[in-house]
C-alpha cells in the first residue's frame, strides 16, 4: 500500500515537472527591439501550406511595419469543421480558407467580409490592389458562372469579391497501378466499390470521410449505373452533386452503403499515406494530395501511383482565403493574402503539398524566380506545367459545388446514418456471453465433482 | 472567552477548508458552468426554449449508435473484469508491493493516443482487419489498467484472517474465493466496472484509430455533432443522456456497494 501511493506521488510530480518544463520553454521569440507586437490568426486546411512561408511572411510584414508579428496557424479537416468553428466556436480567427462553396455559405452566415471594399483597405491603412491580378482567370469565370446571381437577403452579391482564391483541383481517385488493373478502371466511380472483383482490392479502399465528396462519388456511380431516380435524370453534372432531391439522396446513401462491404475504412488526411506505404489500393483523393502522394511513394518506396477522374465526370474545386468580419488584424489579413499569391510563394507551396496553385500557370511559367525554383526542387518545368493531374485539360463536365443551404443537416444526418450502419457488436457480445456460460459450466461441474469427492473421502 | 477574540477568529479563519476554495472555484468554472451551458442548449432550437432536440435526437440513428455503444461498453467492461480479476488476485498473492505492480501502471503513463496508434501498427503488421474485434482489443487493453489497480487495492486490503478462517472451516479454493474474495473485493470490483464502462461508452479515439472510422460509437456521434454539423443542441442532448448513464450507473453502484465498507481504492 505504502509503495503503492509513493508511485502515485511520483508520478505526480513527474507530470507537475514536466508542465513547469513546458511552460518556461515558451515564448523564446527574438524580439529585434521592436515596439508593437501584432497577432494573426490563420485558420487552414491540413496539408496545406510550406511552413516557412508564414515565417517569412512575419519576418517582412515586420520589417515593412516595425512590429513582432506572431502568427497563430491553426488546421482542420474538412470545411464543415471550420464552418462549425468559425459560426459557432467563438474562436478569434482572421483568416480561413474554404472552398467556394463554404465560401458561399460563410457570405451567407455574414460572416466573411468583401475585400474589395475601399473603406475596408483604408482602414487597414494600406494602398488598395487588385488582388486577383495573378489569378489564373478561369477561376473567375468558373466562379461567375456558377455563383454569378448569388442572391443574399434581397442584394446581389459577387462571390468573386469575398475571397481571394489560393489552390485549386479536382476529385478522382488515387490508386495503386500495380494492384488496380486495367478492368478495375474500366469501372470508372465502379472502382471505390471494387465493381471489377478484383480480390486484391477487397478491403483495400478507401473513402473521404467527408459528406461533400463522398456524396459526388455516390452521385457519379449511380450515373454510370444508370440508377438515378427519374426526378434528377437528364441533369448536368454540376447540377447532379448539388441537387438535394430526396429520392436522389435515398439512392446515393443506399449505394454507399453498398460500398461498406468492399471499403477498408474512412479518413480524411491519412488516407493517401496508408496508399504510399501500400496497405491500401484505390482511395477517393483531391488531385492535389494525389500529386504528392504518386511523387512520395514512388521517391520512398519505388511504387507507382496514379490519379484519374472516371469518365472525365466530377468535381472541380477552388479554395481561397477570406477575411473574417470579426477579424483583429486586416492589414497584416490583407498584406498576407497578396503575399500568398506572389508567383515565387504560389510556385514553393504547391511544390510542398502538390496542389495547383490558383495563380495562372501563364505567370507562373513565365517568372523567372519560378523557374529557378522549380529547377533547385528538381522539376522540368515544361512537364510540371503540363502534368494532367496538375492542370487539367478538359474541365467541361466537372462540376463546381454549391451550399446545400438549409439541407445540409439532413445531408450530414445521412452520412451519419451511412457510417453507424452494419457494424454491430451483438455478434461479438453473443460470443463472449457463450464464452462466459461455458466457462461458468465448467467451473460449477468442478465445484460439483469436487464437493462429491471430499464428502466421499470424509465418509 | 470574549466577543472581540471571537471576530478575531471569524476573520483569519485559515484553517483547512481555505484550501479547497481554489478547487471549487476551479470546478464552479470548469465543470459545473459547461454543464449548465449543456443543459441550456439541450432545451434551444432556433432560439426558441423547445423539445425538438430530444425528438431530433430519438428520430435518428444516434439511438442505434447508443445502443451499439453500451453493448462495447458492457463487453469491454466484462472482458476487462475476466481478465483483471485473476491478475489482480495473483499480483497480490505473489508481487504484493513489488515492481510488477509498476509494470502494469507503467502502460498509462505512454500518452494513449500513441498506444493506440502502436496498436493499430501492429495489428496492420499481422494483417488483422481493422474493424469491431480490433476496436474491442484496442478498448480492453487501453481500460485494463483501471480495472486491475481498484482490484489489486481491495484485494490487499482484504484481512488474511478471514480467507484463514475459511480454510480452516473447510472451505476448498473454489469455495474461498467465491465466498471470501470477492464478497469482500466487491467495493473494488464496483469501483473497477465503473471506471471502465463510463469511459468506454464515450471515447471516440479509440474506435476512429482502430477501425479506420467504420465503427461509429456514441463518442463519435457527439463528436460529429459539434465539430462537424454544428448541431448543438442535439449534441446537447447527446451529452445529456451520457450524463444520465453515469448518473444511473452511480446510482446502481452505490446501492450495491453500500453494504459493503468503503472503497480504500486511490480513485
Amino acid at each position: 500500500m505504502n509503495k503503492f501511493r509513493i508511485i502515485v506521488v511520483l508520478i505526480l510530480l513527474a507530470l507537475t515537472a514536466t508542465l513547469l518544463v513546458a511552460c518556461a520553454s515558451k515564448d523564446d521569440t527574438e524580439s529585434k527591439g521592436r515596439t508593437g507586437g501584432e497577432k494573426l490568426y490563420v485558420y487552414n486546411w491540413y496539408d496545406y501550406i510550406d511552413e516557412d512561408i508564414l515565417d517569412e511572411f512575419a519576418e517582412e510584414y515586420g520589417d515593412k511595419y516595425d512590429v513582432n508579428l506572431e502568427i497563430i496557424y491553426s488546421k482542420y479537416d474538412t470545411n464543415e469543421v471550420m464552418l462549425t468553428q468559425v459560426d459557432k466556436g467563438g474562436a478569434s480567427i482572421d483568416l480561413v480558407c474554404p472552398s467556394e462553396y463554404a465560401i458561399e455559405k460563410l457570405i451567407n452566415l455574414n460572416l466573411i467580409t468583401n475585400i474589395t471594399d475601399d473603406a475596408l483597405w483604408a482602414q487597414a491603412g494600406i494602398e488598395k490592389s487588385d488582388l486577383w491580378q495573378n489569378i489564373d482567370p478561369t477561376i473567375g469565370n468558373a466562379i461567375d458562372e456558377v455563383f454569378g446571381q448569388l442572391n443574399v437577403n434581397g442584394t446581389e452579391i459577387d462571390l468573386t469579391e469575398y475571397f481571394i482564391p489560393y489552390m485549386w483541383g479536382t476529385l478522382g481517385i488515387l490508386y495503386n497501378t500495380d494492384v488496380v488493373k486495367e478492368s478495375d478502371l474500366d469501372t470508372g466511380w465502379g472502382l471505390l466499390w471494387n465493381a471489377g472483383n478484383n480480390p486484391e482490392l477487397n478491403g483495400g479502399i478507401y473513402m473521404k470521410d467527408s459528406i461533400r465528396d463522398s456524396y459526388v462519388a455516390g452521385v457519379l456511380r449511380l450515373k454510370e449505373l444508370g440508377k438515378l431516380p427519374e426526378s434528377v435524370k437528364g441533369l448536368s453534372v454540376q447540377e447532379l452533386i448539388n441537387s438535394h432531391d430526396d429520392e436522389l439522396v435515398a439512392a446515393v446513401k443506399a449505394v454507399l452503403l453498398e460500398q461498406k462491404s468492399v471499403i477498408k475504412g474512412y479518413e480524411v488526411d491519412l488516407d493517401k499515406e496508408y496508399l504510399i506505404n501500400g496497405t491500401a489500393y484505390a482511395c477517393l483523393a483531391w488531385s492535389g494530395d494525389a500529386v504528392w502522394a504518386i511523387e512520395e511513394a514512388y521517391a520512398d518506396y519505388n511504387r507507382v501511383l496514379d490519379y484519374y477522374i472516371p469518365n472525365n465526370e466530377g468535381n472541380v474545386w477552388f479554395d481561397g482565403w477570406a477575411l473574417l468580419k470579426s477579424s483583429q488584424n486586416v492589414r497584416a489579413s490583407l498584406e498576407f493574402m497578396s503575399f500568398m499569391n506572389r508567383p515565387e510563394n504560389a510556385i514553393r507551396n504547391s511544390i510542398e503539398i502538390g496542389y495547383t496553385s490558383a495563380v495562372d500557370g501563364n505567370i507562373l511559367s513565365g517568372d523567372a524566380q519560378v523557374i529557378e525554383i522549380l529547377e533547385e526542387n528538381e522539376y522540368d518545368s515544361e512537364e510540371f506545367f503540363s502534368y494532367e493531374v496538375r492542370y487539367p485539360s478538359n474541365l467541361t463536365n466537372l462540376g463546381v459545388m454549391q451550399d446545400f443551404g438549409s439541407s445540409t443537416d439532413r445531408m450530414v444526418a445521412m452520412w451519419a446514418d451511412v457510417k453507424a450502419s452494419g457494424n454491430s457488436a451483438w455478434e461479438i457480445a453473443l460470443i463472449i456471453v457463450g464464452a462466459v456460460a461455458l466457462a461458468g459450466v465448467v467451473i460449477c461441474v468442478i465445484y460439483f465433482v469436487k464437493g462429491k469427492g471430499k464428502r466421499r473421502v470424509k465418509k | 472567552m470574549s466577543f472581540a477574540t471571537k471576530t478575531c477568529r471569524t476573520r483569519i479563519k485559515l484553517n483547512r477548508k481555505v484550501f479547497g476554495y481554489p478547487y471549487i472555484l476551479f470546478l464552479t468554472i470548469f465543470v459545473v458552468l459547461p454543464l449548465v451551458l449543456i443543459l441550456v442548449n439541450a432545451f434551444i432550437a432556433d432560439g426558441k426554449l423547445t423539445l425538438h432536440n430530444f425528438v431530433a435526437f430519438v428520430q435518428s440513428s444516434n439511438m442505434k449508435v447508443l445502443l451499439n455503444s453500451l453493448i462495447v461498453g458492457v463487453v469491454t467492461t466484462v472482458c476487462c473484469l475476466l481478465i483483471g480479476y485473476p491478475v489482480a488476485f495473483l499480483l497480490n498473492k505473489y508481487y504484493r508491493n513489488s515492481v510488477m505492480v509498476l509494470m502494469f501502471i507503467l502502460p498509462m503513463w505512454v500518452n494513449f493516443l500513441i498506444r493506440t496508434l502502436a496498436t493499430r501498427q501492429i495489428f496492420e503488421w499481422m494483417g488483422v482487419k481493422l474493424g469491431m474485434g480490433t476496436v474491442l482489443v484496442g478498448m480492453i487493453y487501453n481500460y485494463l489498467p483501471f480495472m486491475i489497480l481498484p482490484l489489486y487495492n481491495s484485494i490487499s486490503g482484504i484481512d488474511k484472517s478471514y480467507i484463514e478462517a475459511a480454510q480452516d472451516l473447510g472451505a476448498d479454493n473454489l469455495t474461498v474465493l467465491l465466498k471470501a474474495y470477492i464478497p469482500l473485493s466487491l467495493s473494488g470490483i464496483i469501483s473497477g466496472i465503473t471506471m471502465v464502462f463510463i469511459p468506454t461508452i464515450s471515447t471516440f479515439a479509440i474506435s476512429e484509430l482502430l477501425s479506420d472510422r467504420q465503427i461509429y460509437l456514441f463518442g463519435d456521434s457527439i463528436n460529429d455533432m459539434f465539430m462537424k454539423s454544428s448541431s448543438y443542441g442535439v449534441g446537447s442532448v447527446m451529452s445529456l443522456v451520457m450524463l444520465a448513464l453515469v448518473l444511473i450507473s452511480n446510482f446502481l453502484m452505490n446501492k450495491f456497494g453500500d453494504k459493503e465498507e468503503e472503497s480504500k481504492g486511490v480513485w
